[in-house]
């Protein structure tokens, strides 16, 4: 049993986080997207957006280019070569790990059933 | 539609995530609605029966015009923009199998295909040019169509907003243009039935558009102004 706890690797931290979790998984659905955009969808603050981003850059899980449009920055934001592999990897643990959780239940509650019948049997 | 858990708040919904990212062009519904005012405006003119004042030609105009200048302008300024990714290579393989199979055996399918479709086709030409009931069956067959797409598609996210809606629009069509007329052939002389035949196309934009638009602000709601010290 610990050997099959041990096979499923631990999801990454950097990734884990919920903030930092909903802006890679909205870069990973498109080429690329707006400061606006990811605003809007992961509905933080623009500090907190700020800040998520940095750390995603500091990582090299995304790329950041700010460009002058119609005398406004703009700022866009792309997922990097790693960023998109390690996004895939952590969905993958994630699904392996709520597999696993599926396979856990079904076989508690299989037992649970089996109880009952079993006293059943010594009565009759 | 109502599933928009905040990271603020609560655990994100990366379904949500995805599929507003995904389809954010496509969910730009505004730009359809002006097209179909334009195109229901423009298929009216004959069940009038009279001429359409001036004014009334130069909206369909404007509003193409509108839908090309500033719908983008701000769906850009009030949702920010997204670069969708280029399709990926399953599709074009795909493509080019599809294009492989045509040549191949497009010939011979198009040959089986003339014997047994003009059976049906008559069928509908039938129900349609029956002077009684005059029934049009274009609808009903689009909104199949776009249905079944809907149920087709990966997303069960999508899936899950998407078929309801389908399936009233295709209930609606059956029952106004189809079903009713058979029970009731006086129908046709009502001028309100007259224009939904006629302008149904139009109106399905327009209802299409609505329904996409206000999806995308159900998805991305309004952010809270924030405070000058956050």
């Amino acid at each position: 049993m610990s050997n099959e706890h041990d096979a499923v690797s631990l999801p990454s931290r950097l990734i884990h986080e919920p903030a930092r979790l909903a802006i890679l998984t909205v870069l990973s659905s498109c080429a690329s997207a707006d400061f606006v955009f990811l605003q809007n969808a992961t509905e933080l603050t623009k500090g907190n957006l700020s800040v998520q981003l940095t750390n995603l850059e500091e990582a090299g899980l995304v790329n950041i280019n700010k460009e002058i449009v119609e005398r406004k920055m703009r700022t866009t934001v792309t997922l990097s070569k790693r960023g998109a592999s390690e996004i895939e990897a952590y969905w993958k643990t994630m699904d392996a790990i709520r597999a696993r959780m599926i396979g856990e239940e079904n076989q508690f509650s299989r037992r649970k059933r089996a109880i009952p019948l079993r006293a059943k049997s010594i009565h009759s | 539609m109502k599933a928009h858990a905040t990271v603020g708040n609560a655990e994100p919904n990366y379904a949500r995530l995805r599929y507003v990212t995904e389809n954010f062009q496509s969910l730009q519904g505004l730009t359809w609605v002006a097209f179909g005012s334009a195109f229901f405006l423009s298929s009216i003119e004959d069940v009038v029966g009279q001429a359409l004042p001036f004014w009334l030609l130069l909206v369909p105009m404007v509003l193409i015009f509108a839908a090309v200048r500033y719908v983008p302008k701000y769906y850009e300024s009030r949702f920010g923009s997204v670069e969708p990714r280029s399709p990926s290579n399953k599709h074009a393989v795909i493509f080019l199998l599809v294009l492989l199979a045509l040549a191949l055996f497009g010939r011979p399918l198009g040959r089986y295909l003339d014997s047994v479709i003009p059976q049906g086709i008559n069928q509908i030409h039938l129900l349609i040019s029956d002077l009684d009931h005059r029934t049009n069956l274009l609808p009903v067959i689009f909104w199949t169509a776009l249905l079944c797409a809907m149920v087709l598609r990966q997303s069960r996210f999508a899936s899950r907003l998407d078929i309801p809606f389908g399936l009233a629009c295709l209930l609606f069509w059956a029952f106004a243009l189809v079903f009713y007329p058979l029970r009731h052939p006086d129908v046709t002389k009502l001028t309100f039935w007259k224009v939904l035949n006629a302008g149904w196309f139009g109106i399905s934009m327009i209802v299409t558009g609505l329904y996409d638009h206000l999806t995308l602000v159900a998805l991305l709601p309004m952010r809270v102004r924030e405070r000058d010290n956050e």
